[in-house]
């Protein structure tokens, strides 16, 4: 009940083919996925406390996999940043999916 | 639906005094029902405007991240579901339909992890629990035989406490105990209005809303569990969600928690004053409850 105060932020950086990075915001991984996935995407370029940062953190290499399907990229990451509470400090986890 | 079986409380002791249980799986069964279909967008607003056609429903052919079912599947599920609650709600084999509503529930929940909120899990926890109890002897289309009716009254009173204590627990921290938390709620908009600009307009008064908030949580469980503070509780208890409620909307937990808290009624009191009417009833005389 309006209790936690963890926060997260999303980054995803892509390698295209060429070998060119880009930088991309995170809803652009939310192509054809169901609608409470993409709300959160949207926002989360940003910190946001959405109690989904454990969510995203299970599922982060799945995540990753979903920038392949636009066929343009070799490979994506996705970087994500948690804090438990305000004071907390931020934890790192990163995923990446080479594109076939 | 059948009256409370008044008249074989002595055959069967008890069994009448289940009636707060019996309101409590119509009221939460019906609840459920309501978030879980369209009808939640016109009693809730917003908040219900997921349950188009059902909670869960897949939504073409997109991807959720979950456990892999097919739309077909969760098509399935979520009909299934709805069936359940009725049945639940109604009291027609309401054992076997809450266990059906609550494992169709989580496998629709687990497909779609990302729209999971722990209202939808304490829904799904109330109704296994209310299912297991005697919580369909009365008021029921289908009356089931009682088996441990006092062990049902004090699992699911120790159910309801538990969720004041862990959301206590789960306050008793520093950025909540200074009001931090509450004030960034505030900004978000996600506590708003009259009530919310005047409690959390300032750090300072942030800072004695955060430990009210999380101490009276703290207490509210041990006060309902005690007979002679359970009125007192009770009126706290109801007056806190009704305040978060008015602030917010954290989808339906406050009025799920209303819905629970009926369990701690005087269910005695309630079965011996039926049981007057109904003798006086059957006797042609008239009465004033």
């Amino acid at each position: 009940m309006f209790s936690r105060s963890d926060s997260f932020r999303l980054s995803v950086t892509a390698v295209d083919r060429g070998g060119q990075v880009h930088l991309l915001h995170p809803i652009e991984l939310g192509n054809g996925v169901e609608p409470a996935l993409r709300t959160y995407l949207r926002g989360a370029d940003r910190f946001r406390s959405w109690p989904v940062g454990p969510t995203f953190a299970a599922r982060l290499p799945a995540l990753a996999g979903l920038g392949c399907r636009n066929g343009r990229y070799a490979s994506i990451e996705v970087t994500l940043e948690q804090r438990a509470t305000l004071d907390a400090p931020v934890r790192v986890t990163r995923a990446r999916a080479a594109c076939p | 639906m059948r009256a409370p079986p008044v008249p074989d409380a002595s055959a069967a002791p008890g069994t009448a005094r289940l009636w707060p249980l019996a309101v409590a799986r119509i009221a939460i069964g019906g609840l459920f029902l309501v978030r879980t279909t369209p009808l939640a967008a016109l009693v809730f607003g917003p908040v219900g405007a997921d349950a188009r056609p059902l909670l869960g429903w897949p939504a073409g052919d997109t991807v959720a991240l979950g456990i892999g079912l097919s739309p077909l599947a969760l098509e399935i599920l979520c009909v299934t579901r709805t069936l359940a609650l009725v049945a639940f709600a109604l009291g027609v084999h309401a054992r076997y339909a809450a266990l059906v509503a609550v494992v169709s529930g989580y496998l629709v929940i687990y497909q779609a992890p990302f729209a999971f909120t722990s209202t939808q899990y304490l829904l799904l926890q109330a109704t296994l629990l209310l299912g297991l109890a005697d919580a369909s002897t009365v008021l029921a289309v289908r009356p089931e035989a009682a088996r441990s009716p006092a062990s049902s009254r004090w699992m699911l009173r120790a159910f309801v406490a538990s969720v004041y204590l862990w959301a206590a627990f789960a306050k008793v921290r520093h950025d909540w105990l200074d009001g931090r938390t509450l004030a960034m709620f505030h900004e978000e908009g996600r506590l708003r209005g009259p009530l919310a600009d005047w409690l959390l307009s300032t750090p300072g008064r942030c800072a004695v809303v955060g430990p009210a908030v999380a101490f009276g949580e703290l207490a509210i469980g041990p006060l309902l569990l005690y007979r002679r503070t359970r009125p007192f509780a009770l009126i706290l208890a109801a007056s806190l969600h009704l305040g978060i409620e008015w602030m917010g909307h954290p989808d339906v937990i406050g009025w799920t928690m209303l819905c629970l808290l009926v369990v701690f009624l005087d269910g005695e009191r309630g079965a011996r004053r039926l049981q007057r009417i109904q003798a006086a009833d059957s006797s042609g005389q008239t009465t004033s409850p």
